[in-house]
């Protein structure tokens, strides 16, 4: 057992013993150079697992189309899908870390890595996300200090922890003559490379030392250059917390993990049987590497469907979308208000007072964190259909309006109008409802006080298609 | 869940509106109305064909079915019955409806009972009912509130023994519903369409200008 493997061990055993904890939900917490463990949250819902599987699909992607750039023949050697590895960590958690951890495993089966010792790729990817989650606050990186940890802890000691983890698991799995091909089905099992202790510690692990301090530091840029996007549509990790009720989401999450080992042996398998196995994301043979492109295309088409639409969906039909009546009921309620008051019933000051209500009763006490990373525009486009879904049980969509200010909200089934026949539109309540929601989303979140204007234009009472709205703001 | 599903607090957000906006007086009589009209529309819904009589169960067995039946409709599970019982004091019958969740006084902080809307839809159920047998009188009352910091929603709705009828015996008012059984008898009646149902009864009143 080589020195350096020695030196290598408390670095693997924090690896793993993180690892484990964050898996068992519980929460490593680093203060004044001590460490502690306490329960954590359950992060385990619905979204997160989404986001660990499109993690792992983007950083296998991302490693292997871009595996092995040769700056310097032997010296010099850069994988510049590494830079995901903190920008994942960072912004999705613990579950964009073990993502990353599963993407690594995946990497290793096509691209011809696929061995025991690719576990030591497991932890080791994960500690590389992890450092980085750990050490950066919200917002990042805005003081010089914080940007100086994040270079002395995410991009050195993340990469140094890394390096380590893998270099001495390699060895350590080597000395246990553990280096054998894993079987496969259908085939011959493809040779495995050995590693003499020279070229781990010399070659290797030089070269994550090397590639992943600076692929770290561009993992921080990129960081600083998506947080605005990627917090503003609600997948910034910490924005989440506490809303969802996980359930036996944990349970989800280990059948899934173990089914992620599973899926990269089929991986191997496959690549292996097809003889594909060693040839991708292993040069900067692009062709070569199109599956991994096509990874990393795949997973951040997932990210955008998920950024567009299924996180707010989500967090909204949670906090409003109980559906614990027949929507139907509310048209029962709407034609009693409307004998009872006749005129006001449901007016358009009637909207706005409910649009206020709604917020400060429900929107803003659970979605605060969420609601302060939204400008307006986004509020209306991404927020305002999922609230007239779930509230009103009416389904619209938002269109862009005669200029940046403005936009078009059509509505296919208009609660209010429903059966109605009438000269002149009459989704008042509607007109103010949206109305109230925009200002009062504007007054109590980005203390502004813009002049909004809503005007019906078109009205299924009227003979129309669709219930339109106007809804502008200056 | 219901498929077209929708969130119950929406309702008690358009109280709390018509609590802030409205006079106490106007407030309470304009929401008792609307709650007696939401039990018309139920009701003629549910009597038309979902709510069979079951000639084995007495009429207090019935009328307090039909009202966990009809709220459940109208204000959906979030709307939790403390329990619903009956009390007779020579001919003066009276039904005590307790209700642990209100989504209707959720969002009102007060210092008198706001469910009027509740208020006037179960004493118009009770009435529609029972009116089916003989003719009776109602007069109901909220008697506590969460919303003014009781623990409960507390209505009681009462009526006499007409005239020429016997009063309730002590057996025929000690009811114990069998919850399984009214969650699948609620099952049933949601899947006959009863709100398309009412709906259409509703339009049929707004364009009629009244029942």
């Amino acid at each position: 057992m080589s020195i350096n493997s020695i030196v290598s061990l408390p670095f693997i055993g924090f690896s793993i013993f993180v690892l484990i904890a964050e898996t068992l939900g519980y929460e490593v917490v680093f203060r004044n150079f001590r460490i502690s463990v306490r329960k954590g949250e359950n992060v385990w819902d619905l979204v997160n697992i989404q986001i660990m599987l499109l993690s792992a699909v983007v950083y296998a992607g991302s490693l292997t189309s871009t595996a092995g750039i040769t700056f310097v023949e032997g010296y010099s050697w850069l994988r510049p899908g590494n830079a995901m590895a903190p920008l994942l960590g960072y912004f999705f958690g613990i579950p964009g870390c073990i993502g990353v951890a599963l993407g690594e495993l995946f990497a290793d089966s096509f691209s011809g890595y696929y061995s025991l010792g690719s576990i030591g790729g497991f932890v080791g990817n994960f500690a590389l996300a992890y450092v980085p989650h750990k050490v950066l606050s919200d917002p990042p990186l805005r003081h010089f200090k914080e940007a100086s940890y994040f270079f002395l802890f995410g991009a050195v000691g993340a990469t140094l922890l890394c390096a380590y983890t893998i270099a001495g698991l390699l060895e350590i799995i080597g000395l246990l003559e553990f280096v054998i091909p894993i079987p496969i089905i259908g085939g011959v099992a493809p040779p495995i490379e050995r590693l003499s202790q020279e070229a781990i510690w010399s070659g290797l692990f030089q070269f994550i030392v090397i590639n992943d301090i600076p692929m770290n530091l561009v993992g921080g840029a990129l960081i600083l250059m998506a947080f605005g996007y990627l917090s503003e549509k609600g997948l910034y990790w910490r924005d989440r917390l506490g809303l969802f009720e996980p359930g036996k989401s944990r349970r989800n999450f280990l059948t899934l993990l173990v089914l992620g080992f599973f899926t990269s042996y089929v991986i191997y398998d496959l690549s292996a049987v097809s003889g594909v196995y060693g040839k991708i994301g292993r040069s900067e043979d692009y062709l070569a590497n199109i599956i991994g492109i096509a990874f990393f295309a795949v997973g951040i088409l997932g990210f955008l469907i998920i950024s567009i639409n299924a996180v707010k969906g989500r967090i909204l039909s949670i906090i409003m979308g109980s559906r614990s009546v027949d929507a139907r009921a509310l048209e029962v309620y709407f034609a009693a208000r409307r004998e009872v008051l006749k005129e006001g019933s449901l007016d358009e000051a009637m909207g706005e007072r409910l649009a206020t209500l709604l917020f400060s009763r429900i929107l803003y006490p659970n979605l605060a964190r969420l609601l302060h990373r939204l400008r307006i525009r986004t509020f209306v486009e991404d927020y305002l259909r999922h609230i007239m879904l779930y509230m009103m049980n009416s389904k619209c969509s938002v269109r862009k309006g005669v200029d940046d200010h403005s936009r078009l909200i059509q509505i296919e089934d208009c609660v209010v109008c429903k059966g109605i026949s009438s000269k002149v539109p009459s989704c008042d309540l509607i007109v103010g409802f949206l109305k109230g929601l925009t200002l009062t989303f504007s007054e109590t979140v980005r203390k502004e006080h813009p002049k909004v204007c809503s005007r019906e234009t078109e009205c299924r009472a009227t003979g129309k298609e669709l219930c339109k709205i106007e809804l502008s703001w200056e | 869940m219901p498929k077209y599903g929708m969130d119950s607090r929406l309702m008690g957000l358009l109280i709390s509106s018509d609590y802030s906006t409205l006079p106490s007086n106007e407030f309470a009589v304009t929401q008792t109305s609307m709650g007696k009209r939401a039990a018309e529309i139920i009701y003629k819904a549910l009597s038309e064909e979902s709510f069979k009589v079951n000639f084995n169960a007495t009429v207090y067995e019935i009328t307090n079915e039909l009202i966990r039946i009809a709220a459940h409709l109208m204000f959906g599970s979030e709307l939790q019955f403390l329990h619903v019982k009956y009390a007779v004091e020579g001919d003066l019958c009276s039904l005590d409806i307790g209700i642990k969740k209100c989504p209707l006084c959720e969002y009102v902080k007060s210092d008198y009972s706001v469910c009027n809307l509740l208020l006037g839809f179960f004493g118009r159920l009770v009435e529609l009912f029972l009116s089916r047998f003989a003719e009776i009188k109602i007069d109901s009352k909220e008697e506590s509130c969460i919303a003014s910091g009781s623990d409960q929603c507390n209505f009681v709705v009462k009526w006499r023994t007409p005239i020429g009828l016997p009063p309730p015996r002590q057996h025929e008012i000690e009811i114990r519903i069998d919850d399984e059984a009214l969650e699948k008898k609620l099952r049933e009646i949601e899947n006959l369409d009863i709100y398309k149902k009412a709906v259409a009864y509703a339009r049929q009143r707004r364009s009629s200008g009244g029942p």
